[in-house]
């Protein structure tokens, strides 16, 4: 009687990691029935053990049982209490036997050797690379490198291993990235990072353009090193920190209200956040210093919008006489839920050396626009309790009922004392130092600024 | 092989790592001596898939009954633990020829899979080819594999038994 074909692909999904529990019981309910497909298990993993073992040692397995470390060990000589002695060598026929017999027995007094000794000196053991678990995503986004890079849409959502890079290509589409202890990557739009090194405690990351945010959980004790072409950035999880990287300057926002830090380059700060946890700016991987503080004054207008600095959002030219236009862009806003948040959003940058905005009492924010839906928009400013030292945002939502209808243009003046803090209740803005305005709502409905400005007192 | 151990129970080759260092290091906080490297080997094995069945449970996976009961039959099956650790010691040094042997096609594959460390359904992605295709591939791969390894042990046996003159 003819006997049933073995299945073979039927066993490789027992040991395919993403295999579901639905197809990981039908293959182990075969390999119940099945003696064959059982030695075949057998003989596939000591292979994949193998293959795994030569890729992260990149030595052939026969070249580590006789290479020169090995060598120096003897049997007998272990430290530590599990004492190996038999003569079983005496049991194998044949010489070949021999000599693997004794390889194998180096190999093992050397591995509870070494581990040994690592244990000794530091009381950690080095765990392998771990890889980081892409769980969300928007529009176009690459995991991989080289040739072999996985492009959304995706069959299943990817890992992003030591060595790869993560990309977004457009002004739509970011990432989320969790890793193994809770905390998050998020990309945003535009961005690429490669990831250089990724341990239990460690994640270095290279940020080629765009930015990633890392919203360190809590207690986390796993170290972020973000290196960009201008800024090497470290910090570790403490209470409610979130992190923003970018190439051209460096966003580091701890949102419990402690330290807020930005720099170009020259203007490095270094800062306490958190729980009495150090967190680092450094230029070029340098110490850097505390700048001058800059001089403070009550004004601000966009007039003249050509030079100002537009974080989110599209500067259009003027083709006639007409106002210069800022388009809303969308934006991945992570707020302390640590949920990434889509919003359409224009931004502009008030701070600039050598000058700083100051808010007064009696301070309003100024902005004429349009928009093609009618909807809700948010006026946020960001401010500094003094230079580097984030205090809070302070917005108000203006109810399109007070704007205008769609296509019409409006004008909206918020007096100071009407803007809210969003992280710190009862936080006063007085005093405080104005970073940056930004104008956006939830939804996309064709938003446009026209001009943006902070009048002082009257 | 302690380590293929931890694999078939975890499916996850850095867990299993991780379960033979934790092994390794409760073997030397342990005031154990051992008879024999068999007997080393018999309760090394045991660790592992208690050590095993403790990820299994922190990680909210499933922990069948008959997983158990593979795991007896493939324990009952398996050689005596030093001769297994030998036959596999013996076979790896065949596998890096046979593994040159391959055709690129098979040797992107591995690599993917293995080196790259990517599961099935990111190995079908990346090179555009079904899941199914991929598992039928690999198959293939780990029995051309299996037969190249067995005819040269064959060989070197037969070599050798004649350099013996026996």
């Amino acid at each position: 009687m003819d006997r049933e074909p073995i299945d073979y692909a039927l066993v490789m999904r027992y040991v395919d990691e993403s295999a579901s529990d639905e197809e990981r019981r039908r293959a182990r309910d075969y390999l119940l029935q099945s003696p064959e497909a059982r030695a075949f298990l057998v003989e596939v993993a000591g292979q994949m053990v193998h293959l795994i073992d030569h890729h992260n040692s990149n030595l052939p397995l026969s070249d580590m049982l006789s290479g020169p470390n090995s060598c120096t060990l003897q049997i007998g000589e272990n430290p530590g209490p599990v004492a190996i002695k038999t003569g079983g060598p005496e049991k194998i026929g044949s010489q070949g036997f021999r000599r693997i017999y004794a390889a194998t027995l180096l190999a093992i007094a050397g591995l509870l050797l070494a581990t040994f000794m690592i244990f000794r000196e530091s009381g950690v053991v080095e765990s392998p690379p771990r890889s980081i678990q892409v769980t969300d995503y928007r529009s176009e986004l690459s995991v991989g490198h080289g040739s072999e890079k996985l492009k959304s849409p995706f069959r299943e959502l990817p890992r992003v291993y030591v060595g790869d890079s993560v990309e977004t290509h457009s002004w739509f589409s970011w990432g989320e990235l969790k890793l193994e202890s809770g905390s998050r990557l998020t990309l945003m739009v535009n961005s690429s990072v490669h990831i250089r090194s990724l341990t239990k405690d460690r994640l270095e990351l290279d940020l080629i353009s765009g930015g990633v945010r890392v919203s360190a959980m809590k207690d986390d004790p796993m170290e972020f090193v973000v290196h960009s072409d201008r800024l090497k950035v470290v910090t570790r999880g403490s209470d409610t920190l979130v992190w923003d990287f970018n190439f051209m300057r460096a966003l580091a926002g701890c949102y419990s209200g402690s330290a807020d830090v930005t720099g170009t380059g020259d203007e490095m700060q270094k800062v306490l956040v958190g729980a009495g946890e150090m967190a680092s700016i450094g230029y070029n991987e340098a110490e850097f210093e505390v700048g001058p503080q800059p001089l403070v004054v009550d004004r601000w207008s966009s007039e003249g919008m050509n030079s100002v600095e537009l974080g989110t959002g599209l500067w259009k030219k003027p083709t006639g006489p007409e106002q210069v236009k800022l388009l809303a862009a969308p934006k991945t806003y992570i707020l302390n839920d640590y949920k990434p948040h889509q919003i359409q959003e224009v931004m502009v940058g008030v701070w600039r050396r050598p000058n700083v905005v100051g808010l007064k009492q009696g301070s309003r924010l100024v902005v004429t626009g349009k928009y093609e839906k009618a909807s809700p928009i948010t006026f946020s400013l960001r401010t500094h309790l003094t230079f580097g030292k984030f205090l809070d945002l302070f917005n108000k939502t203006v109810d399109p009922a007070q704007l205008a209808a769609a296509g019409q243009s409006w004008r909206v003046e918020i007096p100071l004392e009407e803007m809210q803090p969003v992280f710190n209740p009862g936080q006063d803005p007085t005093g405080s130092l104005l970073f940056n305005i930004s104008i956006y709502s939830y939804e996309a409905i064709g938003l446009e600024v026209n001009s943006v400005e902070l009048r002082p007192p009257d | 092989m302690l380590v293929r151990s931890g694999l078939l129970i975890t499916h996850d080759y850095h867990a299993a790592e991780d379960i033979y260092q934790n092994m390794v290091i409760k073997s030397l906080d342990t005031d154990l001596t051992f008879a024999s490297v068999s007997s080393l080997l018999v309760w090394c094995r045991k660790v592992v898939r208690t050590e095993g069945i403790e990820w299994l449970k922190k990680h909210g996976r499933e922990i069948a009954l008959d997983d158990s009961r593979l795991l007896d039959m493939m324990d009952a099956e398996s050689m005596d633990e030093l001769k297994e650790s030998q036959y596999f010691a013996a076979r790896a040094e065949l596998l890096d020829d046979c593994l040159k042997k391959l055709s690129s096609e098979s040797q992107r594959i591995l690599s993917l899979r293995y080196g790259s460390d990517r599961s099935c359904a990111e190995v079908a992605s990346v090179m555009e080819i079904s899941l199914e295709s991929v598992y039928k591939r690999l198959s293939r791969i780990h029995l051309a594999l299996r037969d190249c390894v067995n005819t040269k042990l064959i060989g070197s046996t037969l070599r050798e038994k004649l350099s013996n003159g026996s």
